[in-house]
């Protein structure tokens, strides 16, 4: 089973794309199914009765489906959410462990995933087109019978499940420190993301909390189904209908509004770790109503292998330059991480990084039109996959909206706009008496003096 | 599938909270019967030579967006070491002689085109994707790559340093790069071309401008390329494209023999082999056998067993032993014959278990699967073969494969030839390809846990290789 990581990829972080609050606003129910929308072109959306989303998509070009159920819930500050997917798909009502994983093996399944970020969760898989049905029954059994059927066995087998997943991303990986640094520093205390934790629990769970949580988070109107592939979209929503028509909604809670008011800073944080390489992660807190458009296209033109005078003046200085935008909807975070090569230092190639992200022309108007062309490009990539077509279709409406690509000058925009957002500059240096995750040695907070 | 009492209470008597469901039907404890099968239909691959003999494989798409064009360079008996073909990859990708690689780049983007390179054991392939509007244009930039590649002593300099960097640094990518040399080493021998496609950092920085240059001489040339077309290809008349642009490419005097194949390998004595890399938390194992060569007849069977394997393996050590999630087993193909590498990931103190099991399983493999059990497989070698083809580019890509090992006629036959296969046909191939007493075992993890579990197995054969993360010094 792979297990994705969130704002990893760009790929992965298209599917991530997240709007303003207001998703979980309570939705009259409709006394009998009603199609709410329908889009151009053969993407429909229905809600059923109770709330449940419903987003198809016809293409018979491959005797294939992709699916996938979305639950808008992310890491909070119990670590819950992050323990329960795996659970479900461990066991649910009326599947004995390992069935999941056994029944899709059997149909011919594949690309199972699930992942938790701070905002949603999501399952997501492909199968044979007439095994259509089948997700929707492992689905369903987890939405409708899970709770119902936890014990204190299972608790504690998540437990042990969770502990190992975040010793593999975490405690036994390079640099795996440096993410949870990252994300406690980045945010005020009190802020939901501030306190999300990563593969860990902050809250002993017990049967009766866990089931609490499960009864008033894992149900329809928080939920979305999302099938594109070679079906009847009549014959699946009846199949949706049959499966998860009978869930009863619940009234939602609250959206989390958080003010985000504080102004530039830079938070320093000094991590050891017994590595051969330093390593410098830079990441840029963006508010949530940051033009995502034009950072993406930052985003591409700094990824992008030769296309950039910032590549060049940090080749000599590294052996990779990651970059990277997660879009989250209290705030959305922009990444840059050098791996140092060793006969440079971390301090030099971090300068070096500032200096050129300062310049106004650090990418030129060719640089930025072809990153523009490529983010455009790579959607056109993506509606290819069935797989990812079911992804990036189960997003709200409202974070799908209609996104407008940027343009030159608002990409010029965002990128002087960088000296003016809040930031965190981790530093890792070689100890070889640290752990390899790293151990976080000191935090500064400055005043950014750079900020315009 | 099973009712808990609770659940079973709760559905009877219907009191279940808010949250359930009421009542509970019948449809809810059995899986759904699936539908009726349709089977994979593929459009047939058009094959054409160019007036230099390039050959051309289409596999037109009506309704997709986007052409996916590859063009393969075969490396046949060429043993260019592992660090240089990242450099003859790298060099590909950055222009051409007469144009910088950011030129390339922004007429790429101008043609909303994605452009990259690849290298695998037996070809180096350049890959682009792009609307069929902008097909001519595409092929006439590749053209200009092929025919007068980037050959800046600069960009080989720096692309060398970083990585005798990357060699000199302990990462997750070189563990996996050493693995993949201890397989090889084991299962091919010392000296073998594949084998010696692997080097270290002491071998990069010895890499020279003229072996590159000697490369470029040797492998460019167009008796030495083939090319993959798939999706909507139509719409710029491709064959013209390539015909104006690829087909005036002059052939040189010297060229390699096309589409040489080495013999296949076989699998010898089982020999164990232990990389050390004591921070892991978790220990590797690896079972590597060799199989027949992919374009052989038996191809279909081997797919077939494959699954078979992979479904007991998936059983015995996640569901029977409940000592790992990660398990699996997979072909490796190339040009010198195929592996069929079984892999699992294990806790330290499973490592004398997690051997002994994979042996057993490999050597169940001999008794005939039930009906059921075949069928599975078959159904599921197809879907694997679905998914490879679902979007335009993983179909450009399986094409280029195809192409490169001679069986493009096999894209349309796939369903047929797995259904064809046997019982017969599974315990035939295992009894000549899979058992326990043969290939190479490869242990990765820390030296505590799994030298002891080695001695306890009792094999004949010993650990015979002992590294560090890092490459060992020649």
């Amino acid at each position: 089973m792979e297990r994705m990581r969130a704002g990893l990829s760009w790929l992965l972080l298209l599917a991530l794309q997240f709007g303003v609050s207001g998703a979980f606003a309570a939705q009259p129910a409709p006394a009998a199914t009603t199609q709410t929308a329908a889009r151009a072109g053969t993407v429909t959306e229905t809600k059923l009765a109770n709330g449940l989303r419903v987003v198809l998509e016809e293409d018979h070009r491959l005797p294939i489906v992709g699916a996938t159920m979305r639950y808008e819930l992310g890491a909070d500050p119990t670590g819950f959410p992050l323990i329960v997917p795996g659970m479900m798909i461990r066991q649910s009502g009326h599947l004995a462990v390992g069935d999941y994983q056994r029944l899709l093996a059997e149909a011919g399944g594949g690309q199972l995933n699930w992942s938790v970020d701070l905002d949603r969760t999501r399952f997501s898989l492909v199968v044979p087109s007439e095994q259509v049905s089948l997700p929707l029954w492992l689905w369903s059994d987890q939405m409708g019978f899970f709770s119902s059927q936890l014990d204190a066995n299972q608790v504690a087998q998540g437990e042990r499940t969770l502990a190992v997943e975040r010793n593999r991303v975490i405690t036994s990986t390079r640099y795996g420190a440096v993410r949870e640094a990252v994300r406690a520093a980045l945010y005020p205390i009190g802020h939901p993301y501030q306190a999300a934790p990563i593969e860990r629990l902050v809250v002993k769970p017990t049967v009766t909390s866990l089931r609490n949580m499960v009864e008033q988070s894992y149900v329809p109107n928080l939920a979305t189904v999302s099938l594109v592939g070679d079906f009847e979209s009549s014959a699946a929503l009846a199949s949706i209908e049959r499966y998860f028509g009978a869930f009863k909604e619940v009234a939602p809670t609250p959206p989390r509004s958080v003010m985000l008011t504080d102004h530039a800073f830079e938070t320093n944080l000094d991590l050891a770790a017994n590595v051969d390489q330093e390593l410098v992660s830079v990441v840029y807190r963006l508010p949530k109503e940051a033009n995502i458009e034009a950072f993406r296209v930052l985003e591409y033109a700094l990824g992008n292998v030769s296309g950039s005078a910032v590549y060049w003046s940090l080749e000599d200085f590294v052996t990779s330059a990651d970059v990277g935008l997660a879009e989250y909807h209290l705030a959305s975070e922009f990444r840059v991480e050098l791996k140092i090569r060793a006969d440079r230092s971390g301090k030099d190639a971090l300068a070096a990084l500032k200096t050129a992200l300062r310049n106004p022309m650090a990418f030129s108007d060719l640089t930025l039109r072809g990153a523009i062309l490529r983010v455009s490009m790579n959607e056109a990539l993506n509606k290819e996959s069935f797989f990812w077509r079911a992804v990036l279709n189960a997003r709200r409406p409202e974070d799908k909206g209609v996104r407008k690509p940027a343009t030159l000058e608002e990409a010029r925009s965002a990128l002087a706009s960088l000296q003016q957002m809040p930031r965190v500059v981790a530093m890792v240096r070689r100890d070889p008496n640290a752990s390899i995750a790293g151990d976080l040695r000191a935090v500064r907070r400055i005043e950014r003096v750079d900020a315009q | 599938m099973r009712m808990t009492p609770v659940a079973l209470l709760l559905a009877v008597c219907g009191c279940a909270g808010a949250h359930a469901p009421q009542p509970n039907l019948a449809f809810r404890s059995t899986p759904p019967p699936p539908l009726e099968r349709k089977p994979l239909s593929l459009p047939a691959v058009r094959s054409f030579g160019l007036r230099n003999g390039i050959p051309v494989s289409v596999l037109q798409i009506e309704g997709a967006r986007r052409c996916a064009v590859r063009i393969g360079i075969r490396q046949p008996d060429y043993p260019i070491p592992v660090h240089l073909q990242e450099l003859f990859r790298s060099m590909l990708a950055a222009g051409s002689a007469e144009q910088s690689g950011l030129r390339f780049s922004v007429r790429f983007d101008e043609l909303q085109a994605q452009y990259d390179t690849q290298s695998s054991y037996d070809a180096t392939t350049l890959r682009l994707s792009l609307p069929p509007e902008s097909l001519s244009e595409g092929i006439r930039l590749l053209a200009q790559i092929l025919s007068s590649p980037s050959t800046s002593e600069t960009h080989f300099e720096r692309r060398k340093a970083q990585l005798t960097h990357y060699y000199n640094n302990r990462s997750d990518g070189l563990q996996h790069l050493l693995v993949a040399r201890s397989l090889d080493l084991s299962l091919f021998g010392a000296g073998h071309v594949y084998v010696s496609s692997f080097g270290g950092a002491s071998e990069a920085k010895e890499l020279d401008y003229a072996y590159l240059g000697k490369a470029f001489d040797t492998l460019l040339t167009p008796n030495n390329v083939f090319v993959a077309a798939a999706g909507n290809c139509a719409g710029d008349n491709l064959r013209a494209a390539l015909e104006a642009n690829l087909g005036t490419w002059k052939t040189k005097a010297k060229a390699p023999s096309v589409g040489a194949q080495t013999s296949s390998i076989e699998s010898g004595p089982r020999s164990i082999s232990f990389a050390r890399v004591d921070e892991l938390p978790s220990v590797h194992l690896r079972w590597s056998l060799a199989g027949p060569n992919i374009s052989s007849d038996e191809w279909a069977t081997a797919l077939v067993v494959q699954q078979i394997l992979h479904s007991r393996l998936e059983k015995r050590f996640r569901y029977t032993l409940g000592i790992s999630d990660d398990v699996g087993t997979v072909w490796r193909t190339n040009l010198a014959g195929t592996r069929l590498l079984s892999y699992v990931q294990v806790a330290q103190d499973s490592v004398a278990l997690g051997i002994t099991a994979l042996g057993s399983e490999l050597d169940t493999m001999t008794r005939a699967p039930s009906e059921q059990e075949l069928e599975q497989a078959k159904r599921r070698a197809v879907f694997r073969r679905i998914q490879d083809l679902a979007d335009v580019e993983a179909i450009g890509d399986v094409l280029a494969d195809a192409a490169l090992y001679h069986v493009t006629d096999r894209m349309q036959t796939f369903e047929v030839d797995i259904n064809m296969v046997t019982r017969a046909n599974v315990v035939s191939f295992s009894s000549s390809y899979l058992t326990s007493s043969k290939g190479a075992v490869v242990v990765v993890g820390a030296e505590k846990s799994v030298l002891p579990a080695l001695t306890k197995l009792g094999w004949s054969h010993q650990p015979d290789i002992i590294w560090d993360l890092r490459w060992p010094k020649r």
